[in-house]
């Protein structure tokens, strides 16, 4: 070893950044199950009417009549406002499942619902109405909440002429920066499945701390501010459910099959921790409950990585401010969930569609598991993120989502890791986003 | 035995439960017996109470303020206050004056199971 290279060893400072934790209005106080869920979308409703009557005077004409279902009269042209009901032929029913329970098959599992007989139904707090005309039923979910113009015709239904969403505003625009600061976003790992090839995950950590790469690169990697890591930390795999099913006495011996799972996880957090702060979102198959908003999986459960301080165990839904970036995004699940029911097959188109009509997760509490809240409905959005982003999907995508009004924010889909073996790297000061691939032929 | 003295314990036990039931009845005996006296207060309290339900029955049936079963009648309150609905401002007296009775809390299908 006496050729060392005489150069003195370069150390790369990695900056530190403000942060803020905006998801307290996740986290769940009371845990009342008892509730039905129409107060969760009354609370929709009446929270969102007053900003979507705005927005309707503005585009419609401050003239324009706005009328309860109950008050509408034949051939006016009016304004209404609720929230939209998808009656779909090929959604799955209990009720259909329980009465076909004897000698039928069941219904098989699909990748999308749609078909052509779906109609569009809009309600208010007493009747509904089936929308026709010029609204693309497809591209619309259960649980969102609109304003349509138009008017009821002889046969009961109402012509559409045009809609209006909620509108958001955007306190603040991009904050300027100096130099390059980038977060990086990882979600799906899939830890946990038996004969997983890790290789790529190493690199990926190696690269992130540092300890990978020339000196550009672990110059440009010193300044990864942060690391999240969107949900799904486990693999599918993990879910025994079999154990529900067995007697006890039968499995008290047995470990739980997640427990290596979180043991890797740890081993990867450690890693990433010890050098970089990391948010922790829940996803769908990590340990924690299942239906949405997801609490913090618990620090416990990573006995090594918890002596840091940068581990930060967050919600799902997660809304931050980094650097003065408002940072929100979701695991993914209502990306997933709309995806099903609507013929949209662009994640990414669903992701904005989802920024346009105001609510992080329209299709819950109808096909999407959540919490039956009552005091506020905590999936609306409080204004336009600069950062709005859904982990767990196919493939990456991005776009810088502007509109007239000067609003911006960047809209991202992060592939999962275990399929694409990739993770999104997004340079806070330029916007711009780009994925970084670990697989490589050698390694299959 | 021990088998024996088991059994002898659960006789025993039988008169002396029987003892408090009794003493129970008679302690309530006496409670009505001295309000007896003031008839005239207890009619009018009843039908105060039958015109203050009322008017929670009609805030319960009132559909502008959302749906009510399942959350107590402030919580309902609450959340048409918060939405500017303007819920009439007796409704919460009434129901802040009687916090231990659970016919002004909870609303009028609260013995329906959901």
């Amino acid at each position: 070893m006496s050729e060392m290279p005489s150069k003195e060893p370069i150390t790369f400072e990695r900056p530190s950044s403000l942060y803020e934790n905006l998801s307290s209005r996740f986290q769940l106080q009371d845990r009342n199950f008892q509730r039905q869920y129409a107060h969760l979308y009354c609370e929709r409703l009446l929270t969102m009417r007053k900003n979507i009557v705005a927005g309707a005077k503005r585009k419609w004409g401050s003239d324009v009549i706005i009328r309860k279902l109950f008050e509408l009269k034949n051939n006016e042209k009016c304004c209404i406002v609720g929230t939209f009901y998808k009656h779909m032929e090929l959604k799955p029913n209990i009720l259909q499942e329980i009465s076909e329970e004897h000698n039928l098959i069941p219904q098989p599992k699909k990748d999308k619902y749609v078909s052509d007989s779906d109609t569009l139904i809009l309600e208010d707090e007493l009747q509904r109405i089936c929308l026709v005309g010029n609204i693309n039923i497809q591209k619309a979910c259960t649980g969102m909440v609109a304003a349509v113009l138009g008017e009821e015709k002889e046969s009961g239904k109402f012509h559409v002429e045009d809609t209006c969403f909620m509108h958001l505003n955007q306190p603040a625009p991009f904050p300027t920066l100096e130099e390059d600061r980038y977060i990086f976003f990882i979600s799906g790992l899939g830890l946990g499945q038996e004969g997983k090839n890790l290789m790529g995950l190493q690199l990926m950590v190696d690269l992130i701390t540092g300890q990978l790469g020339s000196q550009e690169e672990q110059e440009k990697y010193s300044k990864v501010i942060r690391v999240i890591l969107a949900g799904d930390g486990l693999s599918y795999d993990t879910q025994d459910k079999t154990v529900l099913n067995t007697a006890k006495y039968l499995s008290r011996k047995v470990q739980a099959t997640t427990v290596e799972g979180v043991k890797e996880l740890d081993d990867v957090l450690t890693q990433l921790v010890s050098n970089v702060p990391v948010d922790i979102m829940p996803g769908e198959f990590d340990p924690t409950n299942g239906i949405l908003p997801q609490q913090p999986l618990h620090r416990c459960m990573f006995p090594q990585a918890n002596i840091y301080k940068t581990l930060n165990c967050v919600t799902n839904p997660y809304d931050a401010k980094v650097d003065g970036f408002r940072i929100l995004g979701t695991s993914g699940q209502a990306i997933t969930d709309i995806y099903q029911y609507t013929t949209n097959e662009n994640r990414l188109e669903i992701l904005e569609e989802t920024l346009k009509t105001g609510h992080i997760a329209p299709t819950a509490p109808d096909t999407l598991a959540c919490y039956p809240f009552l005091k506020e409905d905590p999936f609306i959005l409080p204004e336009i993120p600069h950062v709005y982003f859904a982990g767990n999907q196919s493939k990456f995508e991005s776009k810088l989502w502007e509109d007239e009004a000067g609003r911006k924010c960047l809209l991202l889909t992060i592939p999962r890791f275990s399929q694409t073996q990739s993770g999104v790297m997004l340079n806070l000061r330029t916007m711009e986003a780009s994925a970084v691939v670990f697989s490589s032929e050698f390694m299959q | 035995m021990p088998r024996r003295k088991k059994q002898q314990l659960l006789t025993d036990k039988y008169p002396q439960e029987k003892k408090i039931v009794s003493k129970y009845f008679k302690t309530e005996q006496n409670d009505r017996k001295a309000s007896g006296t003031d008839d005239v207060v207890r009619l009018t309290t009843e039908k105060q109470r039958s015109e203050d339900l009322k008017i929670l029955k009609e805030f319960d049936l009132n559909w502008e303020y959302g749906p009510c079963a399942g959350i107590t009648r402030l919580e309902r309150w609450e959340r048409a206050e918060k939405h500017d609905l303007n819920p009439p401002a007796d409704v919460k007296d009434l129901i802040l004056g009687h916090q231990d009775e659970d016919d002004y809390l909870h609303c009028l299908w609260k013995d329906y199971d959901l």
